[in-house]
């Protein structure tokens, strides 16, 4: 017989096959972090649904150069529906100017070194 | 409640020795130079982030000590001061009279990155929260390129004067600093600390007890007498585990500024009575927000405070010029701040010759949890 998973699980499942998900709270009815079974506000059950919105704002942008051969990754501090979460752009233009409170859309999540990423596209509306 | 004694090991690059070995560096040292007897010690406790099980017990029977309660305690950065406020909270419950608490760490602990932090995405390493801390403390407030990098250069000076020191060798000008490589921006590598291995162990003692412990104690070594040194106050304070929810509060609600004003209410002092502090510096921006959270300056105001010569700060040569040995830092903090209040270690760097209240601030994960230790000496 096949386990149930738990919502930490379904994310992890979720954002691995590339389909951008957030924990949401149907009592609540908002989008809370962590995704676990239960909502940190109300300690309702939590669900993992898709991101409808699509959309984000861009609160901070930083250049990284930890990775010698790929000078210029940005990387940028994105709120969606209040919650904050750290990705990259897309672009990696350095002249890219100031896109501090830009909106961006999720294009790519998934893993990376065994790690989660979150990668967003600058969008003009 | 009362510490007396206190040892730091060598912070040092890995080496070959295992976590046990490296932990009995510094409790063997405290052991011998106080002839503190083993069998009075109640309570054994380990701050660390290593993934070694049972280390308590392992440590206990090593050190030929048979402890009431022997456990290990792991807060990333925070372990070693919540290991000394659990040590309080046992004595001061009556459970024990005594406690040993040892903080041991390898530089390729696993304490360094916090996986589990989804909201982090790929940018796991403490350095990617250090530049955002950095670059939104700037834009807001308008701290400066020039304040924030005399953090390590005030620190490496220190540093020089501590044997014990990751970075004694090192000297660096703010010149060299700001010209250091951009890791991410606006975060410069000589702003970051190093991971390092050491340990550091203290002993804590019911403050009735005294007398009967210094009775019991034979040492044939000089200055080795148990001198009492109080903590006053103790403030601690978790807000999250999570970056997603710490980044929206960290400079007006961060868990320092929390744990601050419980530690000055529980010790019934002001920040202006503060003669000597050590403040979590694992990046140079973290020392600036200490300022603030610990209420030495108003909200914003940390990058002024980097030229002032009221308190000293950091003597030891901080985070950033001792290293880092995650689970051992708040205890070597705490040792340095006791070695100070006893007169067992004196600074050319020091405001007072004989400061009388001391202090500790300890982070965690982004400052996701903090700690706040207050200690007085009655000179």
């Amino acid at each position: 017989m096949q386990k149930k998973k738990n919502n930490h699980q379904k994310f992890l499942e979720h954002i691995e096959n590339g389909r951008f998900v957030l924990p949401y709270c149907n009592e609540c009815r908002k989008t809370v972090w962590p995704p676990t079974n239960y909502c940190r506000v109300c300690l309702g059950n939590l669900a993992i649904k898709d991101y409808k919105n699509k959309k984000g704002q861009i609160l901070e942008f930083f250049f990284n150069k930890m990775n010698h051969n790929n000078a210029n990754t940005i990387m940028i501090l994105v709120e969606l529906d209040k919650i904050i979460l750290i990705g990259s752009l897309a672009e990696n233009k350095k002249n890219i100017g100031n896109i501090e409170g830009k909106i961006v859309r999720i294009k790519k999540c998934g893993f990376i070194d065994k790690k989660i990423f979150y990668e967003f596209k600058i969008v003009n509306n | 409640m009362s510490i007396v004694a206190g040892v730091t090991s060598e912070f040092r690059k890995e080496t070959d020795n295992d976590i046990p070995q490296i932990a009995l560096e510094s409790a063997v040292k405290l052991l011998k130079d106080t002839g503190f007897p083993r069998n009075l010690v109640d309570a054994l406790i380990v701050s660390s982030c290593s993934s070694d099980q049972y280390l308590s017990s392992i440590i206990s029977e090593m050190l030929g000590v048979t402890p009431k309660i022997s456990h290990r305690i792991d807060n990333l950065c925070n372990s070693g001061t919540n290991a000394i406020i659990s040590a309080f909270s046992y004595i001061s419950s009556g459970l024990c009279d005594s406690a040993l608490i040892i903080g041991v760490e390898k530089s390729n602990t696993v304490g360094k990155v916090l996986s589990s932090d989804l909201s982090r995405g790929q940018f796991t390493l403490p350095i990617f929260w250090g530049s955002i801390f950095k670059k939104i403390h700037m834009k807001r407030f308008g701290s400066t390129e020039e304040q924030i990098c005399q953090i390590p250069v005030n620190n490496y000076l220190k540093a020089k004067n501590n044997k014990n020191a990751f970075n004694r060798h090192k000297s660096v000008n703010l010149e060299q600093v700001l010209n250091s490589r951009v890791l991410v921006e606006p975060l410069k590598l000589l702003e970051c600390c190093s991971i390092c291995e050491g340990s550091s162990s203290i002993l804590l003692i019911a403050e009735e007890k005294l007398a009967f412990f210094k009775s019991k104690v034979i040492s044939k070594k000089r200055n080795s007498e148990l001198i009492p040194v109080l903590i006053k106050g103790i403030g601690q304070q978790t807000n999250s585990a999570s970056f997603s929810n710490t980044i929206t509060d960290i400079f007006s609600q961060g868990s320092a500024r929390f744990a601050a004003r419980q530690a000055y209410t529980m010790a019934r002092i002001s920040p202006k009575d503060v003669d000597t502090a050590e403040i979590h510096d694992a990046f140079s921006i973290l020392e600036i927000i200490g300022y603030e959270d610990l209420g030495f300056v108003k909200k914003g105001e940390g990058g002024k405070f980097v030229y002032q010569n009221k308190i000293s700060i950091n003597l030891r040569g901080g985070i950033i010029g001792c290293g880092h040995p995650i689970g051992v830092t708040g205890i070597a903090q705490t040792v340095e701040i006791f070695e100070q209040l006893t007169g067992k270690k004196r600074h050319n760097l020091q405001f007072k010759n004989y400061p009388k209240i001391g202090l500790i601030h300890n982070l965690a994960a982004a400052g996701t949890s903090g700690t706040v230790l207050i200690l007085e000496i009655n000179h």
